[in-house]
């Protein structure tokens, strides 16, 4: 499979890889049509009942499922589908046919393909689905409530597909987000170069789920208003997308991404909804969870029956035993006349094909014209995106299977006129690609012969096949094979494009957010500032008579009264002066200085503070050889260090580790703060940066220090990373820019001043 | 020893020129404020306690001093103001002048002629390093000291009152003992 960077041609062949497996579409589209309200109004209750029985008992794996369900709630055992159905009820079997059929072709052995935790990820999902029903009830959306339940629970299935197709990117991707406590689909487009949201729409669109899921999937992470008036659909794309927000704010299971796409405000305005609709949804979206993850087998403690998972494997297998027959049987029929080609190659195709299915269909379609013939062979069929400079191409194999390639074209290699008609392939290929290196070991071309697909002057693409292919037919349909081609590369492209803009609206919105949490912070900042003349004054009275009266207090009960008031007022100053450090941090004054001496300095700032843990958690260092020297604030990484020290002692079961090392290119240093405590769950991580957040309650810290921390290190040009699981503590690491390797002799004087006013408390 | 802050019964007794016997019984008869020190039964008395003792009865203040440090304190809050007139008075180490605007600042600096003026920065009619700068520029007023004391801790804007002048500088709120050792161990350092 691939791995690493992809393209938009490629991503068409991964959504095609999955289209092999067992899919979405006869058992449940039929269950779907046949419980819709129109026909269950019709026809009646239990004459809807008979059919949804008939359809089921068709698939074992669904009729295991629906019985093993209706036996987990039922008191008596309940031993035949029809009983089941009806022990269910219609909308639940509905439903959970279609979130098991959605989920289908992504169940393995393996419970976290890539990575994705997928019992929290069809929670997160079942969360959306709930939560984007009861938000289009609540606004009376014009569509059918099944179809808004079925977009929440679809609406991140590009996951699937990429951690399926690559799962060691997409575990990187996962692993990328959850430590810089980013957004997932960031990550993908950085390391994938594709993300959920495109590969998503791509896997609806194959399965036909309509235009309007697809374009949920595809523009759920858009901010309200670049959501286009003109689209039929806006208002269920909105409600998916705030459905979204929603679930993750109630941390209804994980979707991979630490933070929502977008804030709801603009979502919930958009379809004019209030605040206290806002909570009387959520109340209600968690009592339908807590009835109804049973149903879907999402409840957290159980797991599901054996048996049932062995049948989906099986039923998998058939399917796709099933398919390859399909395959073998077209061959069989064919007839290497061009007439028959052609129309085959019509039927293979539709609107909706996109450039790789054509492909596959043109490599086909000579492989007939060629399998009469003793020589056989392997067919490939390719396309030329001249302006990418790529060249995409599938080799039929001998038994049948396609296997896809992206090739990097030569510099000008279309520029210079059409191809001679039947050139040798080696000839055609040297041209476009300078040099046979790449191809060769991947298709054997030595017996084939090259046929340039050219229309309207333009080289779209090709095809190679062997010898006895009857050149001739080839040649008569060559015209209207070129003309599809073009058209598809045309179309393909220009869905790349709004593809791309959409990707580039989400970045303008996304800019724009960081822009504003820059304004809100300057804003914080003077207000901060006007605070602490303002308030500092009252404090300073306050506290001032408080010392008075406690100097001149009579007993030592009435001195601790007097102190604890001195002591209140200077912990709301030191809040003050937190907040206008966190929101107007003061200008670095980087420099070098050794990494090694601030790690023990803070240490021992640490240990004689009056931190509750100071004296009973003990505080190891471990300094690497040769650690370069860090270019920083010294000062402001101290504060920081000290903070995440005090921190991770709260948290530790009384041993606290500092480490110092060089990273392996030695441009960085790294500093880490590592405690034995009980570590973080994902929802405590993910909150990790919010300001005032704190997991200890009762007598907690302010909860500034990781925020503050995490701003004093970016602005000191590095970054925070937080690792930690539940049950093995955490490693907070501090990675800083390294100095230039003399940079400390001859100024290791000047770097251990301290700058800054003294303070009177 | 008229500059300690803490005294013990023998040394209450020479400062008030009377008997260790009289300090004590006035100790445990409660006219004489302090407290034991913890863990033993050894009398302390504050310097304010034996201040307001000897002002009670009429004592001469001799024996505790006679250089007292001469104090100029400036800030629009009426409030601040009383606070430090009650600490450095009852302290007897002191003698205190008030004003609430700079201009005040300006004329009482002239008159009063303060070792040391504690400055807020923020003032109603014009800023404190304004007020700072006067005071350099004025060759008279050479070793007089001052601490500023504000609700901000801005770097900038310290640097900028430490070039007006300005010699120290504490953050509002303050612990009140800690203020007192900064006035004098500036006066003491001209």
């Amino acid at each position: 499979m691939l791995e690493g960077k992809i393209t938009m041609h490629d991503l068409d062949v991964i959504v095609r890889q999955l289209d092999d497996l067992p899919a979405l579409p006869a058992v449940a589209a039929r269950v779907l049509a046949l419980t819709s309200p129109d026909i269950v109004a019709a026809s009646g209750a239990s004459a809807v009942i008979d059919e949804v029985t008939a359809v089921l008992s068709a698939d074992q794996a669904l009729a295991a499922r629906l019985l093993w369900l209706a036996n987990a709630s039922a008191s008596r055992p309940v031993r035949t589908v029809s009983a089941a159905v009806g022990a269910l009820g219609i909308e639940a079997v509905r439903a959970a046919v279609l979130s098991n059929k959605v989920c289908e072709p992504f169940e393995g052995p393996d419970a976290r393909v890539g990575g994705l935790d997928q019992r929290a990820f069809w929670r997160h999902s079942l969360g959306v689905a709930f939560a984007a029903r009861l938000l289009a009830e609540r606004i009376e959306l014009p569509i059918d409530g099944e179809e808004v339940f079925l977009a929440g629970l679809v609406h991140d299935i590009g996951k699937l597909v990429l951690s399926e197709s690559l799962p060691k990117s997409y575990a990187r991707c996962l692993a990328a987000a959850r430590s810089h406590n980013g957004n997932l689909a960031d990550w993908e487009r950085k390391a994938i170069g594709v993300d959920h949201l495109v590969a998503g729409r791509r896997l609806a669109h194959r399965w036909h789920l309509g235009s309007a899921i697809e374009n949920a999937i595809w523009l759920h992470h858009q901010p309200s208003e670049a959501i286009p008036a003109s689209l039929a659909d806006a208002a269920l794309v909105r409600v998916v997308a705030l459905a979204d927000t929603l679930a993750h704010s109630r941390r209804i299971g994980f979707s991979g991404s630490m933070v929502a796409a977008q804030s709801p405000d603009g979502l919930v305005r958009a379809l004019g909804l209030g605040e206290v609709d806002m909570s009387a949804l959520a109340a209600r979206l968690d009592e339908q969870l807590d009835s109804n993850a049973s149903l879907f087998g999402l409840a957290d403690a159980e797991t599901p029956a054996p048996s049932a998972a062995s049948l989906v494997q099986a039923s998998a297998e058939l399917g796709r035993f099933g398919e390859r027959m399909r395959r073998h049987q077209r061959k069989l029929s064919v007839q290497a006349d061009a007439f028959v080609a052609i129309s085959d190659f019509a039927d293979g195709m539709s609107a909706e094909s996109s450039l790789p299915d054509v492909l596959l269909v043109l490599a086909e379609t000579f492989g007939r014209a060629g399998a009469n013939t003793p020589a056989g062979g392997e067919v490939v069929a390719y396309s030329l995106d001249a302006q990418a400079g790529t060249m995409l191409a599938v080799r039929l194999g001998r038994d049948g299977r396609s296997h896809w390639r992206t090739f990097a074209l030569a510099a000008g290699a279309t520029g210079r006129g059409l191809p001679g008609d039947a050139s040798s392939p080696a000839e055609a290929l040297g041209r476009l690609l300078g040099s046979l290196d790449a191809w060769d070991g991947w298709a054997d071309i030595t017996a084939g012969r090259h046929g340039p697909l050219v229309c309207g002057g333009r080289w779209w693409g090709g095809v190679i096949c062997p010898v006895e292919a009857a050149d001739d037919s080839r040649r008569a349909m060559a015209g209207a094979l070129a003309l599809t081609l073009g058209l598809v590369q045309q179309r393909s492209r220009a869905d790349a494009i709004s593809e791309e803009l959409a990707g580039a609206s989400q970045l303008l919105a996304e800019t724009r957010d960081a822009l504003a949490e820059a304004r809100t912070l300057a804003a914080m900042g003077e207000l901060a500032a006007g605070a602490g003349h303002e308030i500092n004054t009252p404090l300073a009275v306050v506290s001032g008579r408080a010392q008075i009266m406690r100097q001149r207090a009579q007993s030592p009960e009435q001195r601790r009264t007097w102190q604890t008031i001195a002591d209140q007022a200077q912990r709301i100053s030191d809040i003050i002066t937190d907040l206008m450090d966190f929101a107007n941090p003061a200008e670095p004054r980087i420099g070098p200085f050794d990494a090694a001496a601030a790690l023990s300095e803070a240490a021992n700032s640490f240990s004689s503070s009056d931190h509750p843990q100071a004296k009973s958690c003990r505080v190891d260092i471990q300094v690497e050889d040769d650690v370069p020297a860090a270019l920083a604030d010294r000062g402001q990484v101290q504060a920081v260090l000290s903070e995440l020290i005090a921190n991770a002692a709260a948290s530790s079961a009384g041993l606290v580790v500092l480490s110092a090392s060089a990273d392996e290119s030695r441009r960085h240093v790294l500093l880490r703060v590592r405690d034995d405590g009980q570590g973080m769950d994902d929802k405590t991580l993910a909150r990790a940066y919010t300001p005032f957040f704190s997991v200890h309650k009762a007598g907690r810290r302010r909860g500034l220090g990781l925020p503050k921390a995490k701003r004093y290190v970016e602005n000191n040009g590095g970054r925070i990373l937080i690792d930690s699981e539940p049950g093995k503590g955490t490693v907070v690491s501090v990675q800083l820019p390294a100095a230039e390797k003399e940079a400390l002799e001859g100024d290791a004087d000047h770097d251990n001043q301290q700058d800054g006013p003294s303070t009177g408390s | 020893m008229r500059q300690k802050a803490v005294f013990t019964t023998g040394e209450a007794a020479e400062v008030c020129n009377l008997s260790q016997q009289t300090i004590i019984r006035c100790f445990d008869s409660g006219q004489l404020g302090g407290f034991r020190v913890p863990g033993s039964r050894f009398r302390r008395i504050p310097r304010v306690e034996l201040v307001k003792f000897m002002k009670d009865n009429g004592i001469p203040m001799d024996g505790m001093e006679k250089n007292t440090i001469r104090v100029l304190v400036v800030d629009d809050d009426p409030a601040i103001v009383e606070l430090f007139v009650d600490v450095l008075q009852s302290d007897g180490r002191f003698e205190v002048a008030t004003a609430q605007t700079g201009y005040d600042a300006g004329v009482l600096t002239q008159q009063f002629r303060p070792d040391i003026v504690v400055l807020d920065y923020m003032l109603p009619d014009i800023n404190g390093n304004v007020v700072c700068r006067t005071i350099r520029n004025n060759p008279d007023l050479s070793s007089t000291r001052i601490l500023v004391i504000s609700g901000m801790v801005n770097p900038a804007e310290f640097e900028e009152l430490k070039k007006a002048g300005a010699d120290d500088f504490i953050k509002k709120p303050f612990n009140i003992e800690s203020v007192i050792e900064r006035i004098i161990k500036l006066v003491r350092s001209r």
